[in-house]
């Protein structure tokens, strides 16, 4: 190694710069793969032996009995999943059409309403009325509590995400857009066949920004939803939390008649996050590699 | 280069700064009323005024008060980018 790499400064400073940033990758990385691999391993351990050694990074008495504890009434996940799958795709979707279609005109400066409307768009972002009005417009006066659209229409437009967009297609050259129209093609058509095609590294960035967001969403289920079939993955970790500890509390003070059934708490909160962990890490990391060419695509299309 | 991002970054989240990470204080402590002394913020206070208390008027106060004082805030922080360098202000 020292052999290829001549003693100069400018070769040394670059490579401590490179053993620095490798390092302090490695080190960051290090501290987000830990806290998943305890939840692993604790998943898979004994809840007696969680209990007295505390948690460590491989599996104490490896035993399964917390997934089983879970597969035996498995419907309650299979519905949480249900739910986010298809609140994240929907949600998604809509969210990126509506979004773009708002960002699109805001882009134009053609367009007689520019002012007025990003104003609107931007003081949403600045000013809200708190939660409380928030909470009683949708809850009272648009009766949505308890209903599924209610998990995703608070977020199918997001101000930042349409500034993201309105300022990717500020960036497509006009004269294209002019030539459509010359050609005879109308607005529907320019926005559809000519800017949405233009715009997939735009599009994935906030496609994947929004998938996040609906998927991580505990906020609207705690607030809008008491329905347990509408429960969404995160919220049914929290409720799950919750109901096992009451459950063993229960247990604990009555006991004699719950005293058959010994319930891995621990254990079984830890494979709960493993259950609802596992999907997100794989299409992520499908995504990823859409999102990274998406971007490369776009820095080579910008001659 | 990255400076009006950042400037337009600071200025939104300048915004929230009477916002606490929800998320934080309602799961860690798990709601309990032991800890309401040290870890109650104004978004944990609003929430169970709202959903639990039942009391509206004082919960709608204090998320009004949130915004507005964040409102103030970024106005404030948006006039003195603007005297320094009017280009890089938000509005």
């Amino acid at each position: 190694m020292s052999a290829i790499l001549k003693p100069g400064s400018y070769r040394r400073s670059r490579l401590t710069g490179q053993v620095w940033i490798n390092g302090l990758l490695m080190a960051v990385s290090v501290a987000f793969l830990l806290p998943m691999l305890l939840v692993i391993s604790s998943s898979f351990s004994d809840e007696t032996a969680l209990a007295q050694q505390g948690y460590s990074l491989l599996p104490q008495q490896f035993s399964t009995a917390a997934y089983q504890f879970i597969i035996r009434d498995p419907w309650r996940i299979i519905s949480a999943y249900s739910v986010t799958i298809s609140v994240t795709v929907i949600g998604t979707v809509a969210a990126l059409l509506i979004m773009s279609l708002l960002a699109y005109p805001l882009s134009r400066p053609d367009f007689p309403y520019r002012r007025p409307l990003s104003f609107f768009v931007i003081f949403s972002m600045l000013f809200n009325g708190g939660l409380v009005p928030t909470y009683i417009v949708i809850a009272q006066i648009l009766g949505l509590k308890d209903k599924p659209p209610v998990l995703i229409l608070p977020y199918l437009v997001v101000p930042w995400f349409v500034f993201l967009l309105r300022s990717y297609f500020l960036t497509l050259p006009r004269e294209l857009l002019e030539a459509a129209r010359i050609d005879g093609a109308s607005e529907w058509r320019i926005f559809f066949q000519l800017v949405i095609p233009l715009s997939t590294p735009a599009l994935a960035t906030v496609g994947l920004f929004c998938v996040l967001m609906f998927w991580n969403d505990w906020w609207l289920p705690l607030l809008y939803i008491n329905n347990p079939k509408l429960f969404s993955l995160q919220y049914l970790l929290y409720s799950v939390m919750r109901n096992a500890e009451y459950l063993t509390s229960g247990a604990a003070s009555a006991s004699g008649l719950t005293t058959s059934v010994q319930i891995p708490t621990q254990t079984m909160r830890m494979a709960m996050v493993v259950l609802a962990m596992g999907p997100i890490i794989v299409i992520f990391l499908a995504l990823q590699r859409y999102f990274v060419r998406g971007l490369l695509v776009g820095s080579l299309k910008g001659d | 280069m990255l400076l009006p991002l950042i400037i337009t970054n600071f200025l939104l989240s300048v915004g929230r700064i009477f916002f606490a990470d929800f998320g934080l204080f309602y799961y860690v402590t798990r709601d309990s009323s032991m800890l309401y002394k040290t870890t109650d913020v104004i978004d944990t206070y609003v929430f169970r005024a709202l959903r639990s208390v039942g009391d509206y008027g004082m919960a709608a106060a204090a998320g009004l008060y949130q915004s507005f004082v964040g409102f103030v805030l970024v106005v404030a922080a948006n006039w003195i980018v603007k005297r320094l360098d009017p280009e890089k202000s938000l509005f």
